[in-house]
């Protein structure tokens, strides 16, 4: 992954590191300046991609890991999410809304739409056997106002 | 936590909704739903900052269980970020939102 100020983080696949990861992210991305929504945005994207890896990618294979990279490029956030499981053998099927192979965990099949919602870009690598890269971004438009009320608590302006 | 009131089963959802909150609520949900009586669900939202799609899951499921006895499902408590992700998944087609508990159990 291109883009100065990298980070990346690998964990085991334990359902406890999904708050983990998102909250890893949520901080990274604390120096773009994000606005309460964006913040909002971002962990619920990172959630969806790292469940997918533990349920899906990594159904059967307790020591599964992952690994998640993130790096800024000017005003955009660049997020990847990789594990090494199973793979998706049709992706374009596995991005349809109520499209779950879980079923019985009453799992929405919502995960990709809600990438694709809260990201700008998603794309999805994959190889059966071998496992998962899902690269997402999104432009972080700032939050001014928290610059403005804060210069003027801290008496600038 | 689940909390009865008669055949309406209120579930106090915790701070975050994520895949092991919502199989937490699904397992605990089985067990009073395998006791019977259980028409309407209330989902008391008041509690949560953060949502995945699992929490649309988990929703879901709840209104397949009920709907064939004629229940309904209720979300109340949401919050202005949890609303957005809501309406996003088009939840509101089938689950009805209210402000509160109170309101919610006079609608069932």
């Amino acid at each position: 992954m291109d883009g100065i100020q990298k980070m990346s983080i690998e964990f085991g696949c334990e359902p406890a590191n999904e708050s983990f990861a998102r909250v890893a992210v949520a901080a990274y991305a604390a120096r773009l300046n994000p606005t309460v929504e964006e913040v909002s945005d971002i962990k619920t994207a990172v959630s969806e991609a790292v469940t997918n890896s533990i349920i899906h990618g990594y159904y059967g294979i307790p020591e599964g890991r992952i690994t998640v990279e993130c790096a800024i490029k000017g005003d955009r956030l660049m997020v990847s999410v990789t594990d090494k499981g199973v793979g998706i053998e049709d992706i374009n099927k596995a991005k349809e809304p109520m499209y779950t192979t879980r079923p019985e965990l009453e799992r929405s099949g919502m995960g990709f739409v809600f990438m694709e919602a809260f990201m700008d870009e998603v794309t999805v690598e994959s190889t059966a056997g071998k496992g998962t890269i899902v690269k997402m971004s999104k432009k972080i438009t700032s939050d001014e106002q928290i610059d403005d009320d804060l210069s003027m608590a801290v008496g600038y302006n | 936590m689940l909390e009865a009131e008669g055949q309406n089963l209120i579930i106090h959802a915790g701070k975050e909704i994520d895949h092991m909150e919502a199989e937490k609520i699904r397992r605990d949900f089985e067990e009073y739903y395998l006791k019977g009586h259980i028409k309407n669900v209330i989902f008391d939202m008041s509690e949560v900052e953060f949502m995945d799609s699992s929490g649309i899951g988990m929703i879901i499921g709840k209104y397949m269980k009920v709907r064939y006895v004629g229940g309904k499902v209720f979300v109340t408590g949401v919050s202005d970020n949890i609303d957005r992700i809501l309406k996003m998944s088009g939840i509101y087609k089938i689950v009805s939102k209210r402000d509160n508990i109170f309101q919610a159990l006079r609608s069932c």
